[in-house]
């Protein structure tokens, strides 16, 4: 210790008594203040592991007596704990402080009258702003089949995953809802992230020859306009509202009972020794999230290629940027048979097939397309 | 193979060593994985961390090499209260993803993340719910601190042909990437790691030479699953462990549902398909959680730890018998003799020593989660 540090804490025993805690919203951090510059300084320079400033300085999560995992540093005059995941909001902490114990851990003198701190500390829930929106909507054409199978809903955050069947509604021309129009579903179907609902319109009403088509008819009818609405109070997983409605239109066309065919697809082929997309533009609008995920290019050797798929153009067009160039020669594009259009048409099975006079129904199988890059 | 071949295969091996200046070597500095998905300990105290979001395999040195001959009893109750408070938040939320003992210094290593409350259906594992991103470690003392990763000798291998990150489960519509790295044992200067693959077949058997050098193998994986009535390929392996068979080696794997299988060792060459025997099934509606070999009551057995079919035990002398080998529709169970004991709610189980194993237990009644050692043998 240096002199002049002695006469400082000669002169100045109370100095000590100045340590004190306090939360700091805006960095999320808690904030011990007070500290003597010396023992500051040593933390700066010896770094003690987290797991002894803990015995000095700690944080507790509720009742907790087993301190928070974090990070402390030394930033000016404050020596600052940042808790290894965020405080949960609404929850009580606790946080301690001994400064003397501080002293000793970086083995600098105990003062002779320790003043322990304590303090409590909760981060309000703040009036939580909705920020959860309708990302997008699948399909995203403004026409669709009047077999529609499909709507999927994409939102920007987690959702909850119950009553959200309630907060979706599908008008007709005159603002008139649909009844039932999609499968009642005593789990909504979400993705494992709830972040994507799938909207399935009743088989029952679309499949001719059923009943259910027969008596009420398919839920959209064509040359209709119809308008899907989900409602400001859906809830993201929070239970926070929605920042806003979600509203748009579809056209409706005649029900589409054709077979998407890959052969006829068009595919524009980049240049060997580029990474350019590779632009897939199919015959028809498909199942956007199928479209995405089904489509695979294989090289001459049979090996997938890696690389970033999305769909564009409406549920029209694949683009596909491969992780590494691309060779001359010969490829093939694979669509795998489960690969549907918006009506649930596969490219070798019908959605509503009829089943052969032997009473089976047609296998879908997968279209192997082959294209040549560069000469 | 003719020597041309083996010309050309070397000078590959080559190339792919020179693409790849970073990995293999250890170095010290930070080390950010994306997801903490598998532990396993290799020799001199390395651990191995699979991380299957980052497809890569770190060999950590964090020169826990201290030797502890004499083991106590270790005991902690309510794991997961003392979890929830150091990472903020309720036990309701803590959710332990693997563990690992280091076998020269019986340190215990856990991967946590804040993610339980995130299960919604009976058939998540841990990481089909969460990425693990906290490594901590239990010393015998039953001290628990975090392990941090920003300045740690290690190296790495790249799991090549990962299995893609938008694949998802059929039935169970869950991300298939978390099963890059589905359990990882080292045996013999070798680590062993299933998964699964983009390729074709994608249940995988790699194995990697450590100290990693560049060399690499990977085998897609086939079996007879008698109660499902049919060869899969796509299911990855859960669990496995390498063991002599009349003076064979071999790896005993186990599946969801819960078929058991022996892959011969020597048969897993890179780009091989190979079969394995299903010599038993231990029952539907049921994932294989864990499983050890250890000495019980002056013999050698193998332990599985089910989540609804109980503790199965294997004595290793039934293993020497003729073994079935099933290839038709069975109901419930068939094949090699087990002894079922009652689960009283292990999740994991490791080797603590010759004579213990340490369980990770969720008590059915209180709820709780324990982590205690339980004698085998005595001491």
């Amino acid at each position: 210790m240096t002199r002049a540090s002695a006469l400082f804490l000669a002169l100045f025993p109370a100095a000590w008594c100045h340590a004190a805690l306090a939360f700091d919203s805006t960095t999320q951090s808690v904030r011990a203040t007070g500290i003597e510059p010396q023992v500051l300084a040593a933390i700066k320079e010896k770094s003690p592991r987290p797991g002894e400033l803990t015995r000095a300085f700690a944080v507790y999560f509720g009742d907790s007596t087993t301190p928070m995992l974090g990070d402390y540093e030394v930033v000016g005059e404050v020596l600052r704990f940042t808790p290894r995941f965020p405080f949960v909001p609404g929850r009580t902490h606790r946080a301690f402080l001994d400064p003397s114990a501080l002293a000793a851990i970086v083995g600098l003198a105990r003062p002779a009258a320790p003043v322990i701190q304590r303090m409590t500390f909760r981060m309000e829930l703040l009036e939580r702003i909705p920020t959860a929106r309708v990302k997008a909507v699948y399909p995203s054409g403004e026409v669709v089949p009047a077999n529609l199978l499909r709507i999927y809903v994409i939102f920007s955050h987690p959702m909850s995953r119950r009553g959200i069947e309630r907060h979706i509604r599908l008008l007709d021309e005159n603002e008139t809802p649909v009844e039932h129009p999609f499968l009642d579903l005593e789990e909504p179907l979400w993705d494992p992230e709830a972040r994507r609902l799938t909207l399935i319109f009743d088989p029952g009403r679309i499949k001719r020859g059923l009943g259910l088509n027969e008596s009420l008819g398919p839920p959209l009818r064509p040359g209709g306009r119809y308008r899907l609405v989900i409602s400001a109070e859906a809830k993201d997983a929070e239970g926070i509202p929605l920042a806003q409605e979600y509203s748009r239109e579809y056209r409706v066309a005649a029900a589409d009972r054709t077979s998407p065919d890959p052969r006829r697809w068009n595919i524009g082929t980049p240049q060997p020794g580029t990474r350019d997309a590779l632009i897939v533009v199919a015959d028809k609008a498909l199942d956007q999230p199928l479209f995405e995920r089904l489509l695979r290019v294989e090289d001459a050797g049979g090996l997938a290629l890696r690389g970033d798929a999305a769909v564009e153009g409406g549920g029209t067009r694949w683009r596909f940027v491969p992780a590494q160039a691309w060779h001359q020669g010969q490829y093939v594009l694979r669509v795998a048979a489960e690969l549907e259009d918006l009506a649930g048409n596969r490219p070798t099975r019908l959605f509503d097939e009829p089943a052969e006079a032997s009473g089976i129904r047609k296998e879908s199988r997968e279209t192997v397309v082959p294209f040549q890059v560069g000469k | 193979m003719t020597s041309m071949r083996r010309f050309v295969s070397a000078a590959l091996a080559t190339a792919a060593l020179a693409a790849l200046p970073a990995e293999g070597k250890p170095t010290a500095g930070p080390v950010k994985p994306k997801s903490l998905s598998k532990l396993a300990f290799g020799p001199d105290g390395i651990l191995f961390v699979g991380d299957s979001i980052g497809a890569r395999i770190y060999a950590l040195d964090l020169g826990d090499r201290t030797p502890v001959t004499t083991v106590k009893p270790l005991e902690i109750a309510d794991l997961e209260g003392k979890l929830g408070g150091m990472l903020g938040i309720d036990a309701r939320d803590v959710l332990i993803h693997d563990m690992a003992v280091n076998p020269i210094s019986k340190n215990t290593y856990l991967t946590v993340s804040r993610g339980r409350r995130a299960f919604f259906m009976q058939w998540q594992l841990p990481n089909d719910v969460a990425s693990a991103s906290v490594l901590l470690r239990v010393a015998p003392s039953g001290e628990i601190e975090e392990v941090r990763l920003e300045n740690v000798k290690h190296s790495y291998v790249d799991v090549s042909n990962p299995v893609s990150e938008t694949a998802e489960v059929d039935w169970k519509k869950t991300k298939q990437r978390v099963d890059v790295i589905s359990d990882m044992v080292f045996s013999d200067g070798r680590l062993y790691v299933a998964g699964l693959s983009n390729e074709e077949f994608s249940s995988t058997m790699r194995v990697y030479p450590f100290p990693f050098d560049g060399r690499a193998s990977a085998s897609s994986l086939e079996v007879y699953h008698g109660s499902h009535g049919k060869y899969e390929t796509d299911s990855p392996v859960r669990v496995f462990r390498p063991l002599k068979i009349q003076g064979k080696q071999y790896l005993l794997a186990s599946y969801l549902c819960t078929p058991l299988a022996l892959f011969p060792i020597d048969e897993l060459k890179d780009k091989k398909h190979v079969k394995g025997t299903t010599i038993g099934e231990l029952g539907s509606g049921n994932y294989p959680l864990d499983m050890v070999a250890f000495r019980w009551k002056g013999k050698d057995a193998i332990m599985v730890v089910n989540s609804t079919r109980g503790i199965l035990l294997i004595h290793a002398e039934d293993l020497e018998k003729p073994l079935p080998a099933i290839t038709t529709h069975i109901e419930d169970t068939a094949g090699v003799p087990f002894q079922r004991l009652r689960n009283r709610g292990i999740l994991q189980v490791e080797n603590y020593g010759e004579k213990n194993l340490l369980l990770l237990v969720r008590d059915p009644l209180s709820g709780l989660v324990s982590l205690s050692t339980l004698a085998t043998e005595p001491a």
